[in-house]
C-alpha cells in the first residue's frame, strides 16, 4: 500500500470528489479537500500534507499557480498541478520550477495514480 | 536680333548690287569721259599745232620769198635794210628780219642798228647753212630785242646750190601766244607751245612769266619726243591737274602744240550724276524700308507681339489667354490658331491633372491609414489629416522634422542608421512587406501599429512613403481572440476532466450498465440545459426560477400543479448555476423515483428568499409515499450537500418528514 499524506485543491467539486476516492482507495491520506487557497492553507497549517494536487486554475481564486506557489514555500508542501491549459501557458507561467508533476486534463485514474507516486517517491 | 533689324538688313542687301551697279557705271562713265577728254585734247592739240604750222609756213614763205630777193642774193646792204623793213612792217609777228653773209656776219636787217653782228656759232645758222634748207631754233631770248623769240633761218642759195646768204627771221613768242588766245578753248583747258626741251614757248591764257621757262609740262618731254603726237596727264603751271595732248608743229621741228584740258571737271559731271543716281536709289530703298518697316509691324510685329503677349500670359499660368486668329499673314493666323490649340490642350491636362489630383489629394487626405512621406535624409515632408491625429502633431510641427519623433527608442535613435544603411545596401526588412513597430505620440505616449514602407524617386531624390495604422484595437482583439481560444480551450478540458469524474463516480455508484449509462446521460443532459440557459445571457449568469423550471419541467405537470416556485427570484453566477442544477438534477431525479413525483399526486414546492448576505432555497415535497432514509447514501445525495459547500462555500441540509422529503440550501450571496 502506498503512503503519504495529500491535500486536494481542486474547484471543481466532482474532480476533487475523485481525486479524493481515487487516492483514499490506492491507500493514501487525503487530509482535505479544498476549493480555494484560503481553505488549502488551513487545511496545510493543520494537516502538514505531503503532497498538494493543485488545479492551476481555481475559478473562484482565479489564479492557481499561486496559490500552488504559497503553499510550497510556506509549507514545504511538494505541489502536483493539475491543469486545462496548453504546453505553452504551462511553460510561460514556469509552472515545471515549482511542480513535482503535472497531470494535464482530461488524465486517467492510472495517470493520477503515477505521478503521486513520482512526486512522492 | 530684332526682327525690324533684319527687315532693313534685308533691304540693305537688296540695295547692295544697285549700288554696286551704279558704282561700275559711274567708273565706266568716267573712263568714257577722260577718253573723250583725252581725245577732244589730242584733237585740239592737232588742231592748233596745224594752226601753228601754218604761221611757220607763212614765215617760211617770207623767208623763201626773201631768199630770193637780189638784194640778199647780192649781199646790197643797205637796199637789203630797206626791203626788209618794209617786209617787216607786213608781218606784224615778225620782230626782225635779216640776211646773214655764209661766213656768219648779218650784213642786211630790217631793224637798224643790228648789222655787222656773227651769228656763225648758232645752232640754227650752221644748221642752216649745213642741210640748206629751213632751221629753227630753239626758245631763244633776242640779242637785240632782249625779248623771247623763235629764230627761223633759210639759205638763200644760187643757182648752182651754193648758200650765198642766210635770211633770219625772228618771231616774237609774245606774239605767237597772243595768235593761241584766239583760239577757243573749252573751259579751264590752255594751250601752249613748248620746244623739245620742254621750254614754254607760249601760252593761252597767258602766262608770260612762264614764257623761257622750263615748266611742269616738261615731265612729258621725253614721252612727246619719242611719241611726236599723244596724250598725257600731268599737272599745269597753275597746279591744276590736266590731261595734255600733244602734237609736233611741223614734222621735223622739235616744237609741239600742247592742250590741257581739265578732266577733273568732266569727272565732277559724270560723278554728280552718279550722285544723284545713288541718292535716288537710297531714297527708293528708304522708302522700301520705312514700307517693309511699317508691313512687318502691321503683319508680323504685332500679331508677334500679340502671340508674344499671350504666351506670356500662358508662363504665368494663365492658360485661358488666347490668341487673335484675325491678324497677320495666313501663316501667322495659322500659328496663333496652333498657339490657341495647344492652349486649349494644356488647359484640358491642367484641368484633368488638377481633378487627377484632386481625386488623389482627396484619397489621401481620407483615408483611414496615415500617410507620411520622408525624405533620403528621414525629414518629413508630407503627412496626411490622419497622421496628424494618430500622433497627435498639427501639420506644421510634422513637416520639417526628423521622422525620429514618431518612434521611441532605440528606433528613434537608431533610425539614421537604418536609412543611411538602406541607401548604402539597399537592404532592408522594412520595405515592401509590412509590419508592427511601436509608434509614440506627441504626448509620449507609445501605440501599436502596423507600417508598409514604399519608396519611389522624385526630382532626382530618393523617398520614402509609410503608410500607418493604429493597430491598437487590433492588437487588443487579438489579445482576445487569444485569451478566448485559450479560454474554450481550458474550459473544454476542465469540462472533459468534470464529465470524465462524473463519468467515474457514477460508474462506483450504479448497479447496472443500464442504470449507469441512464444516470450518466440524465446528469450529462442537467448539465447540457444549465450550459443551454447560461448560453442564452452570454454566461453572464441565470435567473434562478429559470433554472428550477428548466430541470423540473418534464415533471412540472400539464398545468404545472405538481410544481409551485415561490419566493424572491435571484440572479445567479454561471458557476453557481451550474452547480446549483446539477444539485437540482439530482433533488428531481430522487423525487422521481423515491419520493413526491413518483406518483401521479405528489407535488413538489420551491420557496427561494434572500436573507441578508444569503440566498435561501427550500425544496419541500409533499404527496409522495412515505420515505425513509437510505442506509447507503448514494452519490445523488453527495453531490447535493456537498457539491453546493464546496464550490460555493454554502450548505444543503436534507430532512425526510413525514409529509416527504425536506432540502434546505444555503448559499452566501457573494458567491451566489
Amino acid at each position: 500500500m502506498a503512503a503519504g499524506t495529500i491535500l486536494i485543491v481542486q474547484d471543481d467539486f466532482l474532480a476533487a470528489e475523485r481525486l479524493r476516492l481515487l487516492l483514499e482507495q490506492a491507500g493514501y491520506v487525503v487530509v482535505g479537500v479544498a476549493s480555494r487557497t484560503n481553505g488549502a492553507n488551513e487545511l496545510a497549517d493543520q494537516h502538514h500534507p505531503d503532497l498538494a494536487i493543485v488545479d492551476m486554475m481555481l475559478e473562484v481564486d482565479v489564479d492557481g499557480f499561486r496559490t500552488a506557489t504559497a503553499l510550497a514555500r510556506t509549507h514545504n508542501v511538494k505541489i502536483l498541478i493539475t491543469t486545462g491549459f496548453p504546453d505553452s501557458t504551462i511553460e510561460a507561467e514556469r509552472v515545471p520550477e515549482i511542480a513535482c508533476a503535472i497531470l494535464k486534463k482530461p488524465y486517467s485514474d492510472q495517470d493520477v495514480l503515477d505521478a503521486v507516486a513520482r512526486c512522492l517517491a | 536680333m530684332k526682327l525690324s533689324v533684319r527687315f532693313l538688313i534685308l533691304v540693305l542687301i537688296a540695295a547692295l548690287p544697285v549700288l554696286a551697279l551704279q558704282v561700275q557705271a559711274l567708273l565706266k562713265d568716267r573712263e568714257q569721259r577722260r577718253a573723250a577728254i583725252a581725245e577732244l585734247a589730242l584733237d585740239l592739240a592737232r588742231l592748233a599745232a596745224a594752226q601753228q604750222d601754218q604761221f611757220i609756213e607763212g614765215a617760211r614763205y617770207l623767208l623763201v620769198a626773201a631768199a630770193q630777193l637780189p638784194e640778199v642774193q647780192n649781199r646790197q646792204g643797205p637796199e637789203c635794210d630797206r626791203r626788209m623793213a618794209e617786209l617787216l612792217v607786213q608781218f606784224p609777228t615778225v620782230t626782225s628780219l635779216g640776211a646773214v653773209a655764209p661766213d656768219g656776219v648779218q650784213f642786211c636787217s630790217g631793224l637798224r642798228g643790228s648789222t655787222g653782228i656773227s651769228l656763225a656759232d648758232r645752232p640754227y645758222f650752221q644748221q642752216a647753212v649745213q642741210n640748206k634748207t629751213l632751221a629753227i631754233s630753239g626758245y631763244l631770248i633776242g640779242r637785240q630785242s632782249g625779248r623771247p623769240q623763235l629764230i627761223f633761218a633759210y639759205p638763200a642759195l644760187d643757182a648752182a646750190g651754193e648758200v650765198r646768204a642766210v635770211v633770219v627771221l625772228a618771231f616774237s613768242l609774245g606774239r605767237l601766244s597772243t595768235s593761241l588766245s584766239a583760239t577757243p578753248l573749252p573751259n579751264g583747258g590752255t594751250m601752249s607751245l613748248v620746244d623739245g626741251n620742254g621750254v614754254l614757248l607760249a601760252r593761252a591764257p597767258p602766262a608770260p612769266e612762264w614764257v623761257g621757262r622750263q615748266v611742269r609740262e616738261a615731265d612729258f618731254t621725253g614721252g612727246m619726243l619719242a611719241q611726236r603726237e599723244g596724250v598725257m596727264e600731268a599737272v599745269g603751271i597753275d597746279g591744276m591737274p590736266r590731261l595734255h595732248g600733244f602734237a609736233p608743229l611741223l614734222a621735223s621741228a622739235d616744237l609741239f602744240a600742247v592742250v590741257g584740258l581739265p578732266w577733273r571737271e568732266a569727272y565732277r559731271t559724270a560723278d554728280r550724276e552718279f550722285w544723284r543716281e545713288v541718292l535716288v536709289t537710297v531714297l527708293a530703298f528708304t522708302v522700301a524700308a520705312i514700307a517693309a518697316l511699317i508691313g512687318g509691324e502691321v503683319w508680323i510685329l504685332r500679331p508677334v507681339a500679340g502671340l508674344q503677349q499671350v504666351v506670356g500670359r500662358m508662363e504665368r499660368g494663365d492658360l485661358s489667354a488666347r490668341a487673335r486668329t484675325d491678324r497677320g499673314s495666313p501663316e501667322l493666323r495659322e500659328l496663333a490658331a496652333s498657339f490657341n490649340e495647344m492652349a486649349s490642350t494644356l488647359e484640358r491636362r491642367r484641368a484633368e491633372l488638377e481633378a487627377s489630383e484632386g481625386r488623389l489629394r482627396a484619397v489621401v487626405d481620407n483615408a483611414a491609414d496615415g500617410i507620411i512621406t520622408i525624405n533620403a535624409r528621414g525629414i518629413i515632408e508630407s503627412v496626411n489629416p490622419e497622421a496628424m491625429r494618430l500622433f497627435g502633431y498639427r501639420q506644421d510641427e510634422m513637416i520639417g522634422q526628423s521622422v525620429r519623433i514618431l518612434m521611441p527608442a532605440p528606433d528613434s535613435e537608431r533610425q539614421d542608421e537604418y536609412l543611411a544603411r538602406y541607401l548604402r545596401s539597399g537592404k532592408t526588412r522594412n520595405i515592401g512587406s509590412g509590419r508592427e513597430v511601436t509608434g509614440r505620440r506627441k504626448d509620449g505616449s507609445d501605440f501599436p501599429l502596423f507600417l508598409s514602407i514604399g519608396e519611389f524617386d522624385l526630382e532626382g531624390e530618393r523617398r520614402f512613403t509609410g503608410i500607418v495604422r493604429d493597430i491598437t484595437d487590433r492588437k487588443r482583439a487579438e489579445e482576445r481572440q487569444r485569451l478566448l481560444t485559450a479560454e474554450v480551450d481550458h474550459r473544454a478540458k476542465n469540462l472533459l476532466a468534470t464529465i470524465q469524474a462524473m463519468v467515474l463516480l457514477t460508474k462506483r455508484d450504479t448497479v447496472s450498465v443500464a442504470d449507469f449509462t441512464r444516470t450518466l446521460v440524465g446528469r450529462l443532459h442537467a448539465m447540457a440545459r444549465a450550459h443551454d440557459l447560461l448560453a442564452r445571457d452570454k454566461w453572464t449568469g441565470a435567473l434562478l426560477h429559470d433554472l428550477i423550471r428548466n430541470e423540473l419541467q418534464a415533471y412540472a405537470g400539464v398545468d404545472g400543479a405538481r410544481l409551485s416556485v415561490v419566493g424572491e427570484d435571484a440572479r445567479l453566477s454561471a458557476r453557481a448555476a451550474q452547480t446549483l442544477s446539477l444539485a437540482l438534477h439530482e433533488l428531481t431525479t430522487n423525487a422521481a423515483k423515491h419520493g413526491a413525483l413518483s406518483v401521479p399526486e405528489g407535488r413538489v414546492e420551491i420557496h427561494s428568499a434572500i436573507d441578508g448576505q444569503e440566498l435561501q432555497l427550500s425544496w419541500t415535497e409533499t404527496g409522495g409515499p412515505e420515505v425513509k432514509p437510505s442506509s447507503a447514501q448514494g452519490f445523488g445525495t453527495i453531490i447535493i450537500e456537498r457539491s453546493v459547500a464546496h464550490e460555493l462555500g454554502g450548505s444543503a441540509r436534507i430532512a425526510f418528514e413525514r409529509s416527504g422529503m425536506r432540502c434546505d440550501i444555503r448559499i452566501p450571496l457573494r458567491s451566489a
